[in-house]
């Protein structure tokens, strides 16, 4: 696994282009309500996140950041909304996860940034019925 | 009877040498001296976070000894002093009572989430710092663990 800032900056734009996709295939699964509510949040999070990532690269002048899929694998279940939310958990969890290595992997205003997704996440994860934990964003394997 | 060649050849260069390097044996001793392992442990290079670490180990044990009195008063600030408590264990802190400045009995909610919230700012403020990248995202997941909670204690 590359170390360098803009590998990591890429790597974390690969994932948010997957998250937006599972958002917004979760939001068109779900009736309005509060889980729907939750769920435009996380979206809204996750494309500010994406575009941000991207005109950072750019500004880093990257010449090819990594672009979305044609499609992602959904996980499965998401016919009930309880599928629905336990997936979107798993999805804020791991994005968790990545932001805490961006944290790792990046200095200055770039390490800011992943701190404050950090958190906002982690506070997310609790919309989803997660529980607050010890190390949020920390992979427990 | 004659000794054998080699012995002779080793005999006459041992004549030869000896000399120069009883000469030069003041230099050798000084050069042996320089590359002489040191009798003790150099010490460890200065740790550029220490001086981070005990600061954000002084914070913590500062609101969590305030927000002790008050665990009984709501789960989640029984949950925040456990959470401390975990978060200087990770830190590997010497223990230590904290400094509690006491917090206002009428108002606990709100002054617990305006400590606990500063706290986290504080936190924040370390992990941009950091020069360890682990001691980084360490301190970024101990602030988001800190929001999680603040977040309940304001829901």
């Amino acid at each position: 696994m590359s170390t360098s800032p803009q590998a990591a900056l890429r790597a974390a734009l690969a994932s948010e282009h997957g998250a937006v996709y599972l958002f917004a295939a979760l939001r068109s699964r779900t009736a309005p309500g509060a889980l729907a509510d939750a769920l435009r949040t996380a979206y809204d999070f996750h494309r500010a996140t994406r575009d941000l990532l991207a005109d950072r690269l750019a500004e880093l002048g990257d010449p090819a950041p990594p672009g979305a899929a044609p499609a992602y694998t959904l996980p499965g279940g998401l016919d009930t909304a309880a599928g629905v939310t336990a997936a979107a958990l798993v999805a804020e969890q791991t994005a968790a996860i990545g932001y805490g290595d961006l944290v790792a992997r990046t200095t200055g205003s770039d390490r800011s940034r992943a701190i404050a997704w950090l958190a906002d996440t982690a506070v997310r994860e609790l919309s989803f019925g997660g529980r607050p934990t010890t190390l949020p964003g920390i992979d427990p394997k | 009877m004659t000794p054998p060649r080699a012995s002779r050849r080793t005999a006459l260069g041992a004549l030869v040498l000896l000399p120069l390097l009883t000469a030069c044996s003041g230099r050798v001793d000084d050069a042996v001296d320089r590359l002489r392992a040191p009798e003790t442990t150099p010490p460890a290079p200065p740790n550029p976070d220490a001086a981070a670490v005990a600061a954000v180990a002084r914070a913590i044990e500062d609101v969590r000894a305030a927000i002790s009195p008050y665990a009984g008063s709501q789960p989640v600030v029984a949950d925040l002093v456990a959470l401390h408590e975990a978060h200087l264990r990770a830190l590997a802190a010497t223990p230590s009572p904290g400094t509690a400045a006491p917090l206002d009995k009428d108002q606990v909610p709100g002054q617990v989430r305006a400590r606990e919230t500063a706290l986290a700012r504080r936190i924040t403020t370390r992990a941009v710092a950091a020069h360890d990248p682990e001691l980084a995202r360490l301190l970024a997941s101990m602030a988001a663990a800190i929001g999680q909670r603040t977040a309940e204690l304001a829901g």
